[in-house]
């Protein structure tokens, strides 16, 4: 297994998953944290931003359909905020239409995956992409 | 200035009269001065023949005298007392002596020498020729006496005493032995107590000697009048004779000898030659003519004036009369045209002011009214026109009110009826709103129904993707063969699932017209050939041929969205590889198309099942699946060839095809040049 390697590349990295799928997102987590990443998880908008404020992550996995304050929101006010807006933003969403890819790289999404497109592998692929 | 027609006629009559009265003045004035013209003219030609007659008869009185001083008689007399005064020693003192004597003699008495002068032969002759036969011929005197002088001037015969014995020393006496003959104007003779002339005659022998003088002397008054100066011409005429000093010595009126007249105007305007005018005098006014005595034959004259005057009522009663007749003919003449000006007024302004307040009443709109006029003449025509016309005008008023009126009632009950059907129809639009509304309503539940269902089918299924590729991808531990190859044939069964559910998606996006289309021009060469290289892989795990057919060189670009151009062409070929057998091909192309539409071709030709003659109606119908691939249990929506041909209709284009059951199928369609 190459995990030793990928684990001591990333040990700095720090990727906050905000989810309300729990099955979902703990898949997510263990496949990023087979892959060495330090994973966080939130299953709302409000926990997540309890974790970005808590300790700023490196990478942010967001959903966009959340119970409470959902995805959007949660974007717009990590780009509102001079502290969180340099922080990557990674959209994870069924929503797959071009308006809501529009929107969301509109919004400051470094990527919009579309959760049917994209099997885990590709997901840390492209992570590990952008926090190398 | 603005004129009634009555005015205006009125003032064209004022205007005729006052040319008429003038012209009549004009001519009066003219018919009084020829006519003052002709009556001066005759009146002077009347003068003169009376001052002539004068001067004649003065003329002739000296022709008588001279003739009767060559009576045999008086000249033997007087050549016998000539010699005697021839032989005296002292004539003059002899005359001057005898002449004293003779004044003192007194005026009552008769010295002898006297009474032998007044009673001798010579002196009866004198008395008969100057005295008796004047009376005798016209009853009454002329002379008033008459003396001869022998040529020193003493008396030799009288008929009667006069003043003085010796004459020689007057003025008569000289001038008639100078000059022949000697007039002297009238003066009062203060012996006779009378107003007389004297005419002085000097007698010559038939040797032409002087031997003497005659002196006559006539009654003025009585030589006027035995001339008869009478010619009167009118009632008032008057004649008048002045000395050339303006002393009246004759008049046919009474008067006073020897008046003074020179302080008179017509003695005034009467100096210079002869003439006639008309002058006032007290309170009439006169036409006087005048003339000058010029004399006859050797008798100069003695610049008498003689003037005729009458008074010119008289003279001008005929133009007196013309003015009169004229003064009543103007006012007959100016009551004529008031009358007619009057009857003009009620024959003809009259009836047009009536016409003219009933068009008045007709033009505010009052129809009924109607011109009574009893007269035929024009105007009469006139109103009988107007009335006609307004009996019309009312008619086609009152037919078009009717008109008006029934139009406004069928309108009326248009509107009421198009109210009537507008109700209606807001009633039925808005119950079909209301259906509309519930169609939508439901068409919109259903799309979302579809969206939300897809749209939560794909987070569970994602959960069990991605655990099927985690367990496949080890990360769960390693996995024996028989492990991973059932997996591996659910991970094909759930590929199928979510195929699914982006077809149902897409349906559902088509249907809410939420599916973007983005167009910008397009190679359709390099579609298929993306497509080709997508499906390569299916094709192959199929055993089918797939084959890639372009033209060598490029075809021109389209316009497109390329991402659902690329799905509908790849539901095209998947629908073709999954009705192929394996063997058999699939063939993806694209041509110039040259027919009715310009543009490029893309076909998909396979060897697959076909379609039954009887379904080829519903192909690219949702959800349809013909019958023989049904049966054959290939996996399949019905919805691909749905969404393809909905795809190409936002492309104008139509996806057709052509099939023979049992021997394959060649689905096509043809999209238009992008325009520039």
């Amino acid at each position: 297994m190459p995990m030793a390697a990928t684990r001591k590349k990333a040990i700095s990295s720090d990727i906050l998953i905000i989810e309300d799928e729990q099955f979902l997102c703990n898949l997510l987590v263990r496949k990023l944290e087979n892959s060495g990443f330090r994973v966080r998880g939130a299953f709302d908008g409000e926990a997540g931003m309890k974790a970005v404020e808590e300790k700023k992550p490196g990478l942010i996995l967001l959903d966009l359909l959340l119970p409470g304050m959902d995805g959007w929101e949660v974007l717009r006010r990590l780009k509102g905020d001079k502290r969180f807006q340099d922080i990557p933003v990674f959209i994870i969403s069924n929503l797959g239409e071009p308006g809501d890819i529009a929107r969301g790289k509109k919004a400051g999404a470094v990527e919009y995956l579309i959760k049917a497109e994209y099997s885990p592998q590709q997901i840390v692929e492209k992570v590990s992409h952008v926090l190398s | 200035m603005k004129f009634s027609i009555g005015a205006k006629l009125f003032l064209s009559f004022v205007l005729i009269l006052f040319f008429g009265g003038a012209m009549g003045v004009y001519f009066l004035v003219v018919a009084e001065r020829a006519l003052q013209n002709a009556v001066g003219q005759s009146s002077l030609f009347l003068a003169e023949d009376l001052m002539e007659r004068i001067d004649k008869d003065i003329s002739d009185k000296i022709e008588q005298i001279q003739l009767y001083t060559k009576d045999n008689p008086l000249q033997l007399a007087l050549e016998e007392s000539n010699k005697f005064f021839e032989e005296l020693k002292d004539i003059s003192g002899y005359i001057a002596r005898e002449d004293e004597a003779w004044r003192a003699i007194p005026e009552n008495e008769l010295s002898p020498l006297m009474r032998d002068l007044i009673e001798n032969n010579i002196s009866g002759t004198l008395r008969q020729e100057f005295l008796e036969f004047w009376q005798q011929k016209y009853g009454f005197p002329v002379y008033g006496e008459a003396f001869v002088t022998n040529r020193y001037g003493v008396n030799i015969a009288e008929t009667g005493r006069t003043s003085d014995y010796y004459q020689a020393d007057e003025e008569w006496w000289q001038r008639a032995e100078q000059e022949g003959f000697f007039v002297s104007d009238v003066e009062y003779d203060e012996s006779a107590q009378t107003w007389t002339m004297s005419l002085g005659v000097r007698i010559d022998d038939e040797q032409g000697n002087f031997l003497g003088v005659l002196k006559a002397i006539p009654v003025a008054e009585k030589l006027f009048r035995q001339v008869e100066l009478t010619g009167k011409r009118y009632q008032t005429t008057e004649m008048k004779l002045l000395t050339k000093d303006g002393s009246l010595i004759y008049s046919t009126l009474p008067f006073e000898m020897f008046e003074d007249l020179s302080s008179k105007p017509f003695f005034q305007q009467a100096r210079e030659g002869k003439g006639f005018f008309v002058s006032q005098e007290k309170e009439q006014k006169r036409l006087f003519a005048y003339t000058r005595s010029t004399g006859f034959r050797d008798f100069p004259g003695l610049q008498w004036v003689l003037l005729i005057s009458h008074d010119t009522q008289e003279v001008f009663s005929s133009i007196q009369d013309l003015k009169r007749t004229l003064g009543v003919g103007g006012i007959g003449l100016l009551a004529l045209t008031i009358f007619f000006v009057a009857v003009l007024t009620r024959t003809i302004l009259v009836p047009l002011r009536k016409l003219m307040s009933v068009a008045e009443y007709i033009g505010k709109g009052n129809l009924s009214m109607r011109i009574n006029l009893k007269s035929r003449d024009e105007i009469g025509q006139l109103a009988k026109t107007f009335n006609e016309m307004a009996v019309k005008l009312q008619e086609s008023h009152e037919s078009m009110e009717n008109s008006v009126q029934e139009r406004t009632r069928e309108l009326e009950q248009r509107v009421q009826d198009l109210d009537r059907t507008a109700k209606l129809l807001v009633k039925r639009d808005f119950e079909f709103m209301q259906a509309n509304e519930f169609l939508r309503e439901m068409d919109e539940a259903k799309s979302r129904f579809v969206s939300i269902a897809a749209h939560q089918l794909r987070t569970p299924l994602s959960g069990v993707e991605w655990t099927l590729q985690m367990l496949l991808g080890g990360d769960f531990g390693k996995l024996r063969k028989e492990q991973k190859d059932v997996l591996l044939e659910a991970y094909g069964i759930l590929q199928r699932l979510v195929a699914m559910i982006k077809d149902l998606l897409s349906v559902a996006h088509i249907e809410e017209g939420r599916m973007a289309f983005k167009f910008s021009p397009l190679s359709l060469e390099a579609l298929c050939k993306k497509v080709f290289e997508a499906s390569v892989l299916a094709a192959e795990n199929k055993k089918i041929t797939l084959k890639l057919v372009v033209p060598s060189r490029p075809l021109p670009q389209i316009s497109g969205d390329t991402a659902n151009l690329a799905m509908a062409l790849q539901n095209i070929v998947d629908n073709a590889i999954s009705y192929t057998r394996e063997g058999g091909s699939v063939e993806i192309g694209a041509k110039r198309n040259n027919g009715d539409m310009k543009g490029v071709r893309v076909f998909v030709r396979d060897t697959g099942v076909g379609i039954p003659e009887d379904q080829k109606a519903l192909v690219g119908q949702k959800f349809f699946r013909a019958d023989n691939v049904a049966r054959q249990k290939v996996y399949g929506t019905g919805l691909g060839l749905y969404i393809a041909k909905k795809i190409l209709e936002r492309h104008d284009g139509k996806l057709e095809f052509e099939s023979k059951e049992g021997k394959g199928s060649t689905f096509f369609f043809t999209l238009p040049f992008s325009q520039e």
